[in-house]
């Protein structure tokens, strides 16, 4: 029975400075992170304009910086949000070539 | 993963924020407003009668790519069983929510993909068969609420989808990628999406070569950036949001029919969620089984179990009002119970004479002509129940006082003593108010219309009828030769 579907979940890795948490979805569910925050520049579940300062891929990692300051809890709450969003559920799995998402904010000057 | 509780959708719904708008007003929390308060708690309800032994035998299913329990609306027909308790779910959901199974679209399209994705596979080559299962067994082990999305604007109808000014007006590609496709476009009239966590899109109609870019059907999260729910507003969302209590409210918990109008801004779809591209060879035979399958269901017996809470309240306010012995009332009930078991009937000749469809593919499709018949019956048929349901609950139907009067210390004895007659004033106002909720509510048009308009079943019953056979009858009795 199980030959008719792959199992082709896939991680997603999110690491704040003190924090991590770890997302389970189907194939794509970083793609369509990661197309919401370069190409339409915001971040799942969230519509103001602004609040990504920057986002940028480099190979398997997404790396966030939002705007204003937040906690560690803010930003790795942010993301649960978003990943939600976009059909990942947390997980306790966590694959070797998981995806991976770094998360900062703005620092106050 | 086990099947999610109804507690569980909610929680599960609460961190969801997809783009929703009520009257020209973003929502904030989809809890909190009450228009779509009354979708999150009928989807609820549906997870809830899953949980409930006395109807597990309905509402569960064994999946066929996992061999566990699964919530039915998540299940792909494999037998005459199957699609006789898949139309019993709907019949069942109706009576105990009296507004849609807002899962219910979404495992229509679901079973329409399974046949026509294995079709594709089998005839092209292409892995859009194992896409979709990988899809249905991830949606299945998380128990998610699918919704579906068929119907495009259109634009001008008299114009092919490409000749349209506007291409937008049915849902295209514009783009492909290494890692997916991005649409855009909108689809209207969608029950309930902005309770899912997932809505299934297919093609709105059959494409011709040429169209290619209309060609497309996919999965998305309801979250995805670029998507926009806009949702329907009439007279029943305006009373529902003006209510002190839902309790003032003719279904009180779960509401009308909400729908809402999906606009799709650019929006990305991964390789993973697309089940058709460009293949517009498919999409009338995708589309037509998703129409017999849905007319099944919503004909045949999700408007019987509406139809069975309109005549059990017609009873109702016929004994609340002492006219239940009075032949014409009487006879009117009957005639409700016969139009509406005629449907039902289709219903499930159309589930026992289903078959494999393709062969081989282990899908089960209902009969073409019951379930249009089934549409076709209720759609008129519908209508003059609700005519008999006015005619029996009488003209306080559209003139009865609210609720608020009955509770108000200064009139609520005028309402208390006018308005009592065989049963307390209390309970016969609540049971006009529900009747109205039918008769001068917003199910009638939706009806209609809904599961295809019905020329949409006139043009299918005229196809499906074999007319020849029915004039070879007629000459051979009457000795008519050629």
């Amino acid at each position: 029975m199980a030959a008719l579907a792959n199992d082709s979940l896939e991680y997603i890795l999110v690491h704040t400075p003190q924090l991590q948490g770890i997302y389970a979805g189907l194939g794509g569910t970083f793609a369509t992170l990661v197309d919401g925050c370069l190409r339409k520049n915001i971040l799942p579940g969230f519509y103001e304009n602004g609040m990504i300062k920057r986002a940028e891929l480099k190979d398997n990692k997404l790396v966030l910086v939002l705007s204003e300051k937040k906690t560690d809890a803010d930003l790795l709450s942010l993301l649960d949000v978003a990943i939600r969003n976009v059909g990942g559920f947390p997980s306790q799995n966590q694959a070797a070539d998981a995806w991976m998402v770094e998360v900062n904010c703005e620092i106050e000057k | 993963m086990a099947m999610k509780t109804g507690a569980e959708y909610i929680e599960s719904v609460k961190s969801l924020t997809p783009r929703v708008f009520v009257a020209g007003k973003r929502v904030e929390n989809m809890l909190e407003n009450a228009t779509t308060l009354s979708v999150i708690r009928a989807t609820a309800k549906v997870y809830e009668l899953a949980e409930d032994p006395k109807y597990k035998e309905t509402m569960v299913a064994t999946s066929h790519l996992t061999g566990e329990p699964i919530n039915r609306n998540l299940n792909v027909a494999r037998s005459n069983y199957d699609l006789d308790m898949r139309a019993e779910m709907a019949l069942l959901t109706s009576q105990m929510l009296g507004t849609c199974n807002y899962r219910c679209v979404g495992c229509d399209t679901l079973n329409a993909l399974a046949s026509s994705t294995w079709e594709m596979d089998q005839e092209m080559g292409t892995n859009y068969n194992q896409r979709l299962n990988t899809y249905l067994k991830w949606a299945q082990d998380n128990d998610l609420a699918c919704s579906g999305a068929i119907t495009d604007p259109k634009g001008d109808r008299f114009k092919r989808p490409s000749e349209q000014d506007d291409p937008d007006m049915h849902l295209r590609v514009v783009e492909k990628r290494a890692d997916g496709i991005v649409v855009r476009g909108a689809k209207v009239s969608q029950s309930g999406a902005i309770g899912a966590h997932e809505t299934i899109v297919l093609p709105g109609g059959a494409l011709k070569p040429g169209e290619e870019q209309f060609a497309v059907a996919f999965a998305l999260p309801n979250g995805t950036p670029g998507i926009t729910y806009i949702c329907q507003y009439t007279p029943y969302t305006a009373e529902r949001e003006a209510a002190e209590s839902i309790e003032e409210l003719g279904n009180p918990e779960f509401g009308q029919r909400e729908t809402s109008t999906i606009v799709f801004d650019d929006v990305f779809i991964p390789w993973e969620r697309v089940f058709l591209c460009g293949e517009t060879k498919y999409c009338g035979r995708l589309v037509a089984r998703f129409a017999k399958t849905h007319r099944m269901n919503c004909g045949g017996a999700c408007k019987v179990g509406y139809c069975d809470l309109i005549i059990g309240a017609c009873k109702l306010a016929s004994e609340y009002t002492g006219l239940q012995k009075v032949p014409h009332i009487q006879e009117k009930l009957i005639d409700m119970v016969r139009i509406s078991e005629t449907s039902h009937a289709c219903a499930i000749a159309a589930a026992a004479k289903g078959r494999e469809e393709p062969e081989g593919s282990g899908v089960y499709m209902p009969d073409d002509l019951f379930g249009n018949v089934a549409k076709l019956n209720i759609a008129h048929g519908f209508w003059e129940i609700m005519k008999m349901a006015g005619d029996i609950a009488g003209g306080g139907v559209v003139t009865m006082p609210n609720e608020r009067d009955l509770n108000n210390p200064e009139i609520g004895p005028y309402i208390k003593k006018y308005f009592k007659s065989a049963a307390p004033a209390e309970q016969r106002l609540r049971i006009i108010k529900f009747i109205q909720n039918w008769v001068a509510g917003l199910h009638g048009a939706g009806t209609w219309h809904g599961a295809g308009s019905p020329q949409a079943q006139r043009v299918a019953i005229q196809f499906l009828t074999d007319w020849e056979a029915k004039k070879a009858l007629a000459k051979n009795l009457a000795h008519i030769k050629d």
